[in-house]
């Protein structure tokens, strides 16, 4: 049975590696060569995509914004989710969760793109950063409201009631108690929104228009139906690149991001 | 309720749903007093306090605090945060992501005190609690009875109007239990501080209280001190609560026995009698029971014995008695009790 098991992992492992590796050895031909693995390896496409490329501004592009669109829905979603954790009847709470969820999983994120599309534009927000992150608030607001309602549903009430009797109003409870304790939550949100939004590629490519500003993932698009369609080298290594923060960070941070999908299962 | 009273509960009540936890609850407190309020578990005790906190409200009634009407039930409310209570929760409720110092300076943080006197404030109180060692520690990393001492530390930093106390020694090693409660009740004397506690626990609630309050069934049943209590229980179950009295329903066969403190069926309402375990002495006539065992309790045993009727008792002897045999005991103080369970009268022989 345990061997079974093994081949399966092992089948498993080899779709994931073969490609990857195969993209490696396409990332090190020199250009015009075609054979793998390659006879004279070499790192030109790299330092083209760095350097004449400058791939990194769109990769630090896709940071800005994830990042931002996180921060707009950590700030949203603490008291939100703190409203529904400590609402009176908890039944809501359960209703919310459950319609929250199918809401999420049913409704494709592209059926909001027009109206999102809509609405940045008449505020003047299209082909900025702050248009971006806000309209990242499709995929990034209702799951992040749902992790920290799920951590602040187990946060201790009484904790928050020696608050109150220590003398602590409703926003220094929040700033001092509330916020505090939620950083687990608010680290497995920003874990999950990175490694959910590094790859998103219809808003960023629909909302950014100015080269600037498009993210990695556009870039990665555009290139494909671009003049760099027969150098496979410099797609290649452009792709390695993309992939690498992500390896890094979900290797960092393997341990907070189980703990952050059990601690979604329970809520 | 006289002029000197600090605290007053007046009527209160409080039901959620159908169910009834708070009926009509009167007391007051005076200034400086500790009070200790005794019952069964899961009968209000809590939730009497977390009103008196302003946590949740009463259905009817008022709290007055030092002369302010802090919750009439109506318009009137003013929020815990603003009531300046200190509130040591049974299990503590410290914040787990501040060290023990910042736990502690945290009442005085929101009161906005300069940094220098919250920090002389919190070494003065964690050197008088014994803490002063571990205040950098996170909850976590602290021993039961240091994480009840910084909860201590934390309530009564501000130097609140009144303390509340729920259970706050019912996550502590039995073995310290009482030396903690003798340093606790010393500290809050010395201090001044006026307080309430909550427990289930009779003896704790001896040993601590100016005065007891038994709450039974979400009413109060009796206040008084604790020797007024355990002589003059106002009924059966403050009888057997506290001190545990040994409680017999009244039969014919007792009549002999009663006919000694000149109890002849004269009064029809007696339905139950009921005696203190040391009250008992041994003697060649009385009620006769067979011993089931006898506990050696250091100074005295504990014999448990079953008399004919069925009904098991407890009283203490200063020698022991061969387990099997059959003793006459009697008792040198009795109480009757009506069928409704009051107090009808206290009776003592002298021997």
């Amino acid at each position: 049975m345990a061997s079974l098991i093994n081949v399966f992992l092992i089948v498993v492992l080899l779709t994931v590696l073969v490609p990857l590796g195969v993209l490696v050895m396409i990332s090190l031909l020199p250009p015009g060569e075609w054979s793998i693995p390659p006879k004279s390896p070499t790192l030109d496409n790299f330092v083209y995509v760095f350097k004449e490329f400058r791939f990194y501004r769109n990769m630090l592009n896709t940071f800005l914004f994830i990042g931002l669109a996180i921060l707009i829905s950590l700030v949203l979603a603490l008291p939100t989710a703190y409203a529904i954790a400590r609402l009176q009847i908890k039944y809501y709470v359960w209703v919310f969760t459950v319609v929250l969820v199918i809401l999420v999983k049913s409704l494709p994120p592209g059926s909001l793109l027009v109206p999102v599309y809509e609405l940045l534009w008449k505020l003047r927000l299209t082909n900025t950063v702050l248009g971006v992150a806000l309209s990242y608030q499709v995929y990034t607001l209702p799951f992040v409201i749902w992790i920290l309602t799920s951590f602040l549903l187990d946060l201790p009430r009484e904790v928050e009631t020696a608050a109150r009797i220590d003398g602590a109003g409703r926003f220094a409870r929040l700033r001092h108690i509330i916020f505090p304790l939620s950083i687990p939550g608010i680290i497995s949100a920003v874990i999950l929104g990175f490694l959910n939004l590094w790859n998103e590629y219809m808003y960023s490519s629909v909302i950014v228009s100015s080269r600037n500003l498009q993210t990695a993932a556009v870039v990665l698009g555009q290139l494909v139906t671009s003049e760099y369609v027969y150098d496979w080298g410099i797609l290649a290594s452009a792709n390695i690149i993309s992939v690498l923060p992500a390896i890094f960070f979900v290797s960092f941070v393997q341990k907070n991001i189980s703990k952050a999908i059990t601690g979604g299962i329970k809520g | 309720m006289s002029s000197k009273s600090f605290v007053e509960i007046i009527d209160i009540h409080k039901s959620y749903g159908k169910l009834v936890v708070l009926e009509g609850v009167n007391f007051d407190v005076r200034k400086g007093e500790f009070i200790v309020i005794l019952g069964p578990s899961g009968e209000g005790k809590t939730t009497l306090l977390n009103i008196i906190a302003g946590v949740i409200r009463p259905d009817k009634g008022k709290v007055i605090i030092d002369g302010q009407v802090v919750d009439d039930s109506s318009n009137i409310y003013i929020p815990p945060e603003r009531r300046d209570v200190g509130y040591v929760f049974q299990n503590y409720a410290l914040y787990p992501h501040m060290t023990a110092f910042d736990n502690i300076a945290f009442p005085l943080k929101m009161k906005k005190l300069p940094r220098d006197e919250i920090e002389q404030r919190v070494e003065k109180i964690a050197k008088l609690l014994k803490i002063d060692h571990v205040l950098h520690h996170k909850p976590s990393q602290l021993s039961g009875g240091q994480q009840q001492r910084v909860a201590v530390a934390r309530a009564i930093v501000k130097e609140p109007k009144l303390l509340l106390m729920d259970e706050p020694f019912s996550n502590i090693d039995p073995a310290l239990r009482a030396s903690v409660r003798l340093e606790l009740r010393l500290l809050l004397k010395s201090l001044g501080i006026t307080s309430i506690m909550a427990t289930h626990d009779q003896e704790e609630a001896m040993t601590l209280a100016d005065r007891l309050l038994i709450l039974r069934r979400g009413k109060p049943i009796q206040i008084g001190s604790p020797m007024e209590v355990y002589e003059k229980p106002s009924d059966k179950f403050v009888a057997e609560f506290v001190g545990g009295m040994n409680i017999l329903e009244l039969k014919s066969e007792y009549s002999s026995l009663l006919r000694e403190y000149r109890v002849e069926g004269e009064d029809v309402s007696v339905k139950f009698m009921g005696f203190r375990p040391e009250s008992v002495i041994i003697s060649n006539e009385g009620l006769e029971a067979e011993v089931l065992d006898a506990e050696y309790k250091g100074d005295k045993w504990t014999i448990i014995a079953q008399i004919r009727s069925g009904e098991i008792i407890r009283f203490y002897n200063k020698d022991p008695v061969n387990t099997k045999s059959t003793v006459y005991i009697k008792p040198t103080k009795i109480y009757l009790f009506s069928s409704e369970g009051k107090t009808v009268k206290i009776l003592t022989i002298n021997k």
